[in-house]
């Protein structure tokens, strides 16, 4: 029985003694981004290191943030020998108000690195067009704010000229209240 | 038909006394039943009232557990409470039909039953608006609409028009009532207390001076004018708030003229029925007359006929075409899941009403009043038709959701509330009949040519 639990406890110790050496192995990895322009192609550079020694062969994904999910700019690049993975940006990416994209960069379950990831802004998105967009415009589409010129002045008139004659009207109860004091009564129950 | 051509009668003729004599006679008939309610009336102002406290509960547990105790879901979203908002607006213009644009054509013969036909306009559409805050899952924002409303939205369109009708029609009920409510004042004297003082407010002093008679008839004509292009409108916005949305069977131009038209029909039914309710039950053979069902039998196969081309239009021109989800939509009216309710709409409500109506004797009180009771139902049904169907017939196909959200069928809570709507509406018109004479004396009298004015002020003449 002791033996037993002697060969379960040897077993025990050499599994953790694997796991511990394995995952000793997965280094640390640290991603830079630069953005720059090549040949007039706007172009997004990742250098990817692992105690200051550049990673080599390493895929490198390159996202940008949009609504409610991120978008993969082309396919992943591996990084060169001086650990570098240069990735063409399109141009007619749209941007926030301002034009800036959020872009993302990572590797992804790498034997060696594991998940990696780094992000940064980039005033490359194209700026979304307020001209001829209804958007902070009068339309019918728009804020109660922004309602078209021409359906508040006409609904004001009509509601206006109507609710004014509806007032007119209700007016004349009491002209006919008033004309009651006036004149003495006629007769019993001329219903 | 030809304005007033049964009334030849020969009141013309009569005397001062004999005039005085005759008013005398239909101010007793009309202040019967406001005196004495017998067990059959009381009956039925208690069945009423039961019906209504049942649809209030249902209502309570509605407010309390959420708009999931309906049948309504993500598809389905409009459902049996807005079929009935659609059914309420629809003959609530027939107080406008009847006491205006026959007023303003000249039509005489209809003086008797105005008073029926607005207070139906005015039950309708009180519940027209309570049933759309009965379909709102959080009431206690309804203020919102009008300090949040954009006038771009149909849904504020309509708040303004159906509350704008309503207090048009409060008005248009209002004014002609005044002498009657005089009678009341001076001479249901054995009263509660209340109720004496009710009348008393609410006559204003009627006197039955000139003044007041030129004042009181003033406003009615302005009133006239005023109503119809509301009553078009708020049957129109109602139809806008279908044909603005992108749905197939709702994105249609004809949804305005259709609406009015089936508004008209239906309306002019229900005051057939009233009439022949009233006629019964308080004695009024003599003023409700053969004469009237008769000239009411024809304008409703006239509006059945109207209403037969708007449907034509609206049916069957998309099913010449049966262009995507219109066409299955279409095909499940005709032949599908639907078609029973349909075709009997199509055929009990306008087709057989409109032919049989041709026949004198079809237009007998008894017989048009079974015609008309079928075009009500009709009627309703055909709102129920206009609204669920569609709803569940979608441009985009109803994929992955629980298989409950494609179909649509009413719970006992939205069943027991619009059933109290239906009461509610009945009781108002009950309990006005009850406190205000249902016909309206004077109108009647010029009808047959005695003018209470003169009479009252000889000055005048």
């Amino acid at each position: 029985m002791k033996k037993h639990i002697q060969y379960l406890l040897m077993l025990l110790f050499l599994q953790c003694s694997f796991l511990v050496g394995f995952a000793q192995e997965e280094k640390v990895a640290t991603m830079q981004m630069a953005f720059g322009e090549v040949d007039s192609v706007k172009t997004c550079t990742v250098t990817v290191k692992s105690d200051s020694t550049p990673v080599v062969g390493t895929e490198v994904h390159l996202y940008v943030k949009s609504l409610y999910a991120l978008l993969e700019l082309g396919k992943a690049v591996a990084t060169d020998e001086n650990g570098e993975a240069a990735i063409e940006f399109p141009s007619d990416l749209p941007g926030n108000g301002e034009g800036i994209i959020t872009v993302i960069a990572k590797i992804e379950k790498d034997e060696t690195y594991g998940d990696v990831e780094t992000q940064s802004n980039v005033k490359w998105g194209a700026a979304p067009k307020k001209e001829g967009t209804l958007w902070n415009s009068r339309s019918l589409s728009a804020s109660r704010e922004k309602a078209p010129m021409i359906l508040v002045v006409a609904s004001t008139g009509i509601i206006v000229l109507i609710w004014g004659t509806i007032f007119y009207v209700i007016f004349q109860l009491f002209k006919i209240k008033k004309s009651a004091k006036l004149i003495p009564k006629m007769s019993k129950g001329n219903g | 038909m030809i304005p007033n051509a049964h009334l030849e009668t020969a009141y013309h003729e009569l005397s001062e006394e004999e005039k005085i004599a005759h008013r005398a006679e239909l101010r007793d008939v009309v202040m019967k039943p406001l005196r004495h309610t017998g067990w059959l009336g009381k009956a039925w102002i208690g069945f009423l009232l039961v019906v209504f406290l049942i649809g209030c509960y249902a209502y309570y547990l509605q407010l309390k557990n959420g708009l999931k105790v309906t049948a309504m879901r993500d598809y389905a979203s409009w459902g049996l409470y807005i079929s009935n908002f659609i059914f309420f607006v629809a003959i609530s213009l027939v107080g406008a039909l009847i006491s205006s644009v026959l007023r303003l054509t000249n039509f005489d013969w209809y003086r008797p039953i105005t008073r029926i036909a607005e207070i139906i306009a005015v039950s309708a559409i009180i519940f027209a608006g309570l049933i759309i805050i009965v379909d709102m899952g959080r009431p206690d924002r309804v203020l919102n609409l009008f300090t949040h409303g954009r006038i771009q939205s149909p849904i504020v369109w309509d708040v303004i028009v159906v509350s704008t009708y309503l207090v048009t029609s409060l008005l248009f009920l209002y004014f002609p009532l005044l002498p009657g409510i005089a009678l009341c004042r001076d001479y249901l004297t054995e009263k509660p207390k209340w109720q004496r003082w009710l009348y008393k407010v609410l006559a204003l002093g009627w006197n039955g001076s000139h003044r007041q008679w030129q004042i009181m008839k003033k406003s009615i004509a302005i009133i006239c004018v005023l109503i119809i292009p509301l009553a078009i409108s708020i049957h129109t916005v109602t139809a806008w708030l279908f044909a603005t949305t992108l749905r197939p069977g709702w994105d249609s131009t004809n949804f305005g003229p259709y609406f009015v038209a089936g508004a008209f029909q239906a309306g002019t039914a229900c005051v057939i029925i009233a009439m022949f309710v009233f006629r019964k039950a308080y004695n009024l053979q003599k003023y409700l007359t053969e004469v009237h069902f008769n000239q009411m039998g024809k304008l409703l196969v006239f509006l059945c006929l109207i209403y037969a081309y708007f449907n034509l239009n609206e049916y069957l021109v998309p099913a010449y075409k049966m262009r995507g989800a219109e066409g299955k939509l279409l095909n499940d009216l005709f032949t599908g899941h639907y078609a029973p309710l349909y075709w009997s709409v199509q055929i009990f409500g306008m087709a057989l009403p409109a032919l049989l109506l041709l026949w004198k004797k079809a237009r007998k009180p008894l017989p048009i009043a079974i015609i008309a009771l079928f075009v009500v139902v009709a009627a309703w049904f055909k709102r129920y038709l206009i609204v669920t169907p569609i709803m569940l017939h979608p441009y985009t196909p109803i994929q992955d959701v629980p298989s409950n959200w494609a179909v649509y069928f009413p719970t006992w809570i939205e069943i027991s509330i619009v059933s109290a709507s239906l009461a509610g509406v009945l009781l108002i018109i009950t309990i006005f009949s009850k406190l205000f004479p249902i016909i309206s004396v004077w109108e009647t009298l010029e009808n047959e040519g005695i003018e209470l004015e003169e009479l009252d002020n000889p000055e005048k003449k």
